[in-house]
Order: C-alpha cells, then structure tokens, then sequence
C-alpha cells in the first residue's frame, strides 16, 4: 500500500493545479499534458485504486471486529477512514478526468489517425494536380493550334490569311514621287561654235508621280499597273500595266504593256528612288539612254524566267518577246526630217503601230549572286518603223555588267543600234544610209554602310562616266530647237557626272549631282547642277 | 514542199508539247510548316532542305539580302502588312527574274518574319509554380499568411490557435490570393 501512495499523490497534486491562462501563454491541450508531463492514468490505474480501496474497507471491518474500544485502533479507524474518504475523492476525481479526456487511445493511434488524413489530403491534392495540368496542356494545344492555322474566321476572311492563296490579295499601292531643281550652266549664244542654242533657264521641276497597282490573283496570276503623272502634269500610262502568268517555277508569260528588258538600266534602276543620279530632270538620264538605247515599254508578250545552271551558284536568266514596235509618222508624210529621224525619243510609243512588223529580241543574263556579279547581253530587231511602208529598221545589241557587294555598287553598260535610214538617202543632214549610235557608261557608288558615324551611314557618293557616238547624222544640220534640253541633242559627248545622295531613310533620298558635259568639236555649253527629292512608297 | 513544211511545223508542236508536258507546270509551294522552316528559319535552312544544290541551300534571308538590295536599298519590313509584300514580291519576282524556289522562300521569309513575336514577350510563368486553391473545407477560410521570399510555393507554418489540434497541418494558400499572371498578347 505504501508503494502506491506516491503515483497517488502526484496524481494528486497534478489535478489540484491551477490551469495557466491562456493569454500568458499557449494552452495545450489536455490530453497532451497528460501524456506528457505526468505518469499516464490508465485502467490499470484505476483498477490498483479501487483494489486498495477494497483493501482498505477489510482492514476497517478486521478492526472494528477485534478490538472496537482501544484508542489506538479508534485513531487507526479514523485514519482509515480518511484515507478511504480520500480515496473515493480520487476515484471521483479521476472518473471525471478520464471523461473529460478528447481522444481515447494511445500517442500511435492518434499518429496513424493523423497520417491518414494527410494521407487523403495529398491524394485529393495530386488529383488536382493531374485535373490542372490537363487544362494546362488543353490551353496550350489550342493557342499552338490557333499560332498555327489562325483564328477560327469566316471562310472568306480566313483566304486573306491562307498560306496556299486560294484567294486574291487585297490591292496594294506602291509608287514613286520625285520632283527637284535644276539649272544648266553656259552660254548659250555662244554655244554650238557660236551658232547657239535655246536658253534653258533654270527653275523647279516636277519628275514623276507614279502609282503602281499591285494584286495577285493566285499563285500563278498577277496584276500589276502603273499610272504616271509626268512633268507636264499630265495623266498617262505608265511604264507598265501587264498580267504575269507563272506557268512553272522558271517560265512566266507577260502580257500587256512591259518595260522593256533591254540591258540592266531600263528594266530594274529606271525608278528616281532606285537611280543614284538625279534622273527626272529635263536632259539628266544616263547618256546610252538617251541618245543610243530606248528607255521604253513594250506593248506585246513576252516570255522570261531563270534557273541555276544544274546545283552550281550560277543563275540564267533569259526574256523573250514580241511587240509593237519604234515607230515614226513624219510630218510629211513619206518625207521625214533629220531631226525627226535622229530624236529616238520620239519613236517610243508602242501603243501605235504602222506596219505589220514587230519587235523581236531577248535577253540571257548569268548572274553568280553571292558574288554580286551579274552580265547580261540583248538584242532587239525592230522591223519597218516609218510610217508609209518603207523597208527600213532598227536593231540594236546591248551588253550589261554589274557588281553590288557591300559598300561598293558599280554599274557598266554598252550599247550600239543600227538605225536604217536608206529610204530618205538625200535628206539634208544624213550621212550615208544608216544613222550608228554607239554609248556606254560605267558608274560607281560608295556608301559606307559600316561606318560609325549614323550621317555618313546614309551618305552616298556616285561618279558615272558616259559617252556617246554617232554616224551618219550632220549635227551642224540639226535644228537645236526641236529638242528639249541640249543633252538630247544627238551628237558625239563625253559626260562627268558627280553626285552626293543622303537617305533620310530606305526609300527617300535627297540627290545633288553636277553634269560637266562635252561635246567636241560642238561645244552646247551645257553643263547642268540638279538636285533631286525621290520617295519611293 | 507544202507537205514538208506541215511535218516541220506539226513536228515542232508536238515536240513542244512533249517538253511542256514532261516539265510541267511545278510551282514550288510556299511552306510555312515548322519542319520546313527548320530549327531557326530566319538563319538555318531546315534538314528537310538540305541538299548538295546551291538553290536549295538558300534561305529566304539570303535570297533577300541578295537580289533585292543589288538594285535598291531594302526598305523595312515592318512598314507593310504581309499582304502588301505578298504582291510586291509576285512584282520582284518579275522584275528581278527569280526563280519559283527563290520567291517561295522569299515569301516564306518575309511571312516568317511577320510572324516573329515581339523582341520582349512576357515571360509566362511556370506551370510548377502554381498554387493551388485549397481542397480541405476546414481550412478555406484561412486568410493568406505573406509569402516568404524566395519559396513562393510553401508558407510558414501556422502558430498553434488555443484548443486547435489541427496546429501541425502546414498552412496552404488559396488560389485566388496568388493567381498566375495571364500574359498580355501586345
């Protein structure tokens, strides 16, 4: 009985202490202090208390049976009695405790309770996991597939958008706009070898306003025109309004009016943004295409197209046609004049046509483009060109060299037409019977693209040589006033042109370009100072 | 005479027509694909390209650089829609004489680089990142402790509440308190 009596009293002691407020400091729970801090209170507990307590209530019975008037027993039944009063306090007490006690069990049911409910929580949690990341993937399948066959739009709508272009694209307008001022230089009462020439004064001019329509029908038809607005200010055709048919990967058929491909000039730097010399100015294109190679549209069909030469880096290119021809109704008719027969300028318009003769020529090209290098040969044979049935023609052959790499851009042509003029032997001013004109020019450009200075960057500076020959024409015989300016005038010079050009950006430039012309033995006196504003849009 | 002269020119038709027939009427198709446009279609030609041929091993950059800056400077590609250079191209292809393969890559280039996000984009976030909202009942009402800097995913763990046995669960965050930023398609 005394073993016991220690576990009692602290069991005691624990529950007669005072529980500590929560505000001073965090209230455990109860069952935790329990089985933390104090000897655990089980059944066997209980159990070894209600024995003792029997133990006790036999002694009292033993006692008060034996000997009831000894006062030493009368004290020892009283203590008896205490401690029995006191154990039925503790059992009472106890009884309530293990009542009051939240979960039954020991400390590994409650951890194997715990874990199970983590247990469920993660479970639920993946599932989440795997419900979000399917959404996920679902959202980034759908914007793949709208990134890579667009929107859902209407039919008609979504062809704008179709990579094969089933469909017409909407009408683009692209265009050039080019005006400037130019001045000639010299005297002209005593140019020509003092017989003069027409003053030229100098003033504003305006180049060009022109307008290019573009549409592709599909893959294999496209549209494209062009309206120009000239120096006059009058609305004409432009240098262009054709049908491309692409019939395969190297052959497409032109029809309609076309620039024609003679050379390289004509063809693909006749633009004011693209030329590096001022050259809508009166009397400032290059010489070879004013006096010796046509810069002119074609009225007819043509067929071009290019391919490398097996798997080397070599490109051909090659354009053939036929058309409406140079032409020329003389005044009188049947009687044409020097001056008629030497303007070439005048011969251009392929929208009429006087015989049944055509144009017929081409052009091969051999390009090596990661050399920057290109050469080309033409040819051209027009047939009958003056009105009234006289067997006289035109032909002429033209060659083209090119280099563009980097910084450096240079440009050769040379060029040579055979004008039959045998019908009219006897005309005041012809020599013999066909009028020859022979030019080239070779032009180079230096733009320091690599350059750290963002002014020079845009700074161009161009220098062309020309010259051009002619026989068969008696220039004394020419009348100076039937031609515009004096550098359309048909005979022998050689030309020095230096210009400057500063890009404002990829398709505005603002040119200045000084023309030092010479024409030996004829001396016009007309050396030219033009500057030029060209945007191309 | 006459009956040679309609062999000649019978024989010329038919010989024209055989050679039209055997090459055909190819147009290289302008691909947009993925696969075509290879690993980095700007730079690199795609392996389902590659071929010993130089036209072949041409990309659309290059046939840019080449043919349209020989004449002229090459004007900048953003000033345009796609569509306007689908047709300036059709025009270019003309003008400058290209090759069908040549301008389907072209188109291809200039289609691509349309396409080209923006330089900057948004930077998407993680799915791993997410946070998701709170499964158990008993604890959505929780409010949403700071989340500590650098363990965006995890919060510290809640103080013990008076008389809550639940004190040991780590708290978790609802969705709606750290939902992930959508990025803007500017």
């Amino acid at each position: 009985m005394h073993c016991r009596l220690p576990a009692l009293l602290v069991v005691s002691a624990l529950l007669c202490q005072p529980r500590i407020s929560s505000a001073q400091e965090p209230v455990l729970p109860p069952a935790t202090v329990s089985t933390e801090n104090a000897p655990a209170v089980t059944e066997q507990d209980f159990a070894l208390l209600q024995r003792n307590l029997q133990d006790l209530r036999a002694q009292l019975a033993t006692t008060q049976g034996t000997n009831q008037k000894t006062d030493d027993m009368q004290k020892r039944v009283e203590l008896l009695q205490k401690q029995i009063e006191t154990q039925q306090k503790m059992l009472e007490l106890l009884l309530e405790h293990v009542k009051k006690q939240p979960l039954a069990g020991t400390p590994v049911e409650k951890l194997q309770a715990s874990v199970a409910t983590l247990e469920a929580r993660s479970n639920q949690a993946a599932l989440r996991d795997q419900e979000l990341g399917a959404a996920i993937d679902h959202l980034v399948e759908h914007q793949d597939s709208v990134e890579r066959y667009g929107l859902p739009l209407p039919a008609h709508l979504k062809e704008l958008f179709d990579p094969s272009s089933n469909n017409e694209t909407p009408l683009s307008i692209y265009g050039a706009l080019a005006f400037g001022y130019s001045h000639i230089f010299g005297d002209s009462a005593t140019a020509a070898n003092g017989a003069g020439r027409p003053s030229t004064p100098g003033g504003f001019y305006f180049g060009e306003f022109t307008p290019d329509f573009l549409l592709k029908l599909n893959d294999w038809i496209f549209l494209e025109a062009e309206i120009g607005i000239g120096a006059d200010g009058s609305v004409s055709a432009g240098s262009f309004a054709q049908a491309d048919f692409f019939v395969n990967d190297w052959l497409t058929i032109i029809a309609g009016r076309f620039v024609a491909p003679i050379a390289w000039f004509n063809e693909r730097l006749n633009n004011p943004w693209i030329n590096k010399l001022p050259g809508d100015a009166p009397g400032s294109g290059p010489l070879l295409w004013q006096q010796v190679l046509p810069a002119f549209s074609m009225l007819g069909v043509q067929a071009q197209g290019s391919f490398y030469l097996g798997c080397s880096p070599f490109k051909l290119e090659y354009n053939a046609y036929i058309s409406n021809g140079l032409n020329l109704t003389p005044a009188t008719a049947g009687m044409p004049t020097i001056n008629e027969l030497a303007n070439l300028e005048n011969m251009t318009s392929t929208f009429s046509f006087i015989t049944n003769d055509k144009i017929l020529g081409g052009r091969l090209g051999l390009w090596w483009p990661a050399r920057g290098l290109e050469a080309g040969i033409s040819g051209m044979y027009n047939g009958d060109y003056v009105a009234g049935g006289f067997e006289d023609s035109i032909s002429l052959w033209a060659l083209d060299l090119n280099y563009r790499k980097g910084n450096w851009d240079v440009r050769f042509e040379y060029g040579m037409m055979n004008q039959q003029v045998g019908s009219f032997a006897g005309t005041p001013g012809l020599l013999g019977n066909d009028i020859r004109r022979r030019g080239y020019y070779g032009q180079i450009a230096y733009r320091p693209w690599d350059a750290s200075n963002r002014f020079l960057q845009k700074t161009e500076l161009v220098y062309r040589y020309s010259h051009v020959n002619f026989t068969g024409i008696d220039p004394t015989a020419l009348d100076l006033t039937t031609f515009s300016t004096p550098m359309d005038v048909p005979v022998n010079r050689q030309q020095n042109e230096f210009g400057i050009n500063h890009y404002f950006y990829p398709r505005l430039v603002l040119k200045c370009a000084y023309q030092v012309n010479d024409e030996p033995g004829f001396h016009l006196h007309d050396n030219q100072f033009i500057s030029e504003l060209a945007w191309g849009w | 005479m006459q009956s040679m002269r309609n062999y000649w020119l019978t024989g010329s038709i038919l010989l024209l027509t055989a050679t039209l027939t055997a090459v055909g009427c190819y147009h290289t198709p302008v691909d947009t694909s993925e696969y075509a446009t290879g690993p980095v279609p700007l730079r690199e030609p795609s392996p389902a390209r590659n071929s010993c041929c130089y036209e072949d091993s041409l990309t659309g950059g290059e046939i840019f650089s080449m043919y349209c800056s020989y004449c002229h400077n090459a004007p900048a590609l953003s000033e345009r829609p796609f569509s306007n250079f689908q047709n300036v191209a059709a025009h270019m292809r003309v003008r400058a004489n290209l090759t069908g393969k040549e301008y389907a890559k072209l188109v291809e280039f200039l289609r691509r680089w349309h396409d080209v996000p923006p330089p900057n984009p948004p930077v998407a976030p993680s799915p791993k990142r997410f946070i998701f909202s709170q499964p158990m009942s008993e604890l959505r009402n929780q409010t949403a402790p700071p989340t500590p800097l650098g363990n965006p995913g995890l919060a510290p763990r809640a103080e013990n509440a008076p008389g809550d046995s639940s004190g040991e669960q780590p708290a978790i965050v609802p969705a709606q308190a750290t939902a992930p930023q959508v990025p803007s398609q500017n």
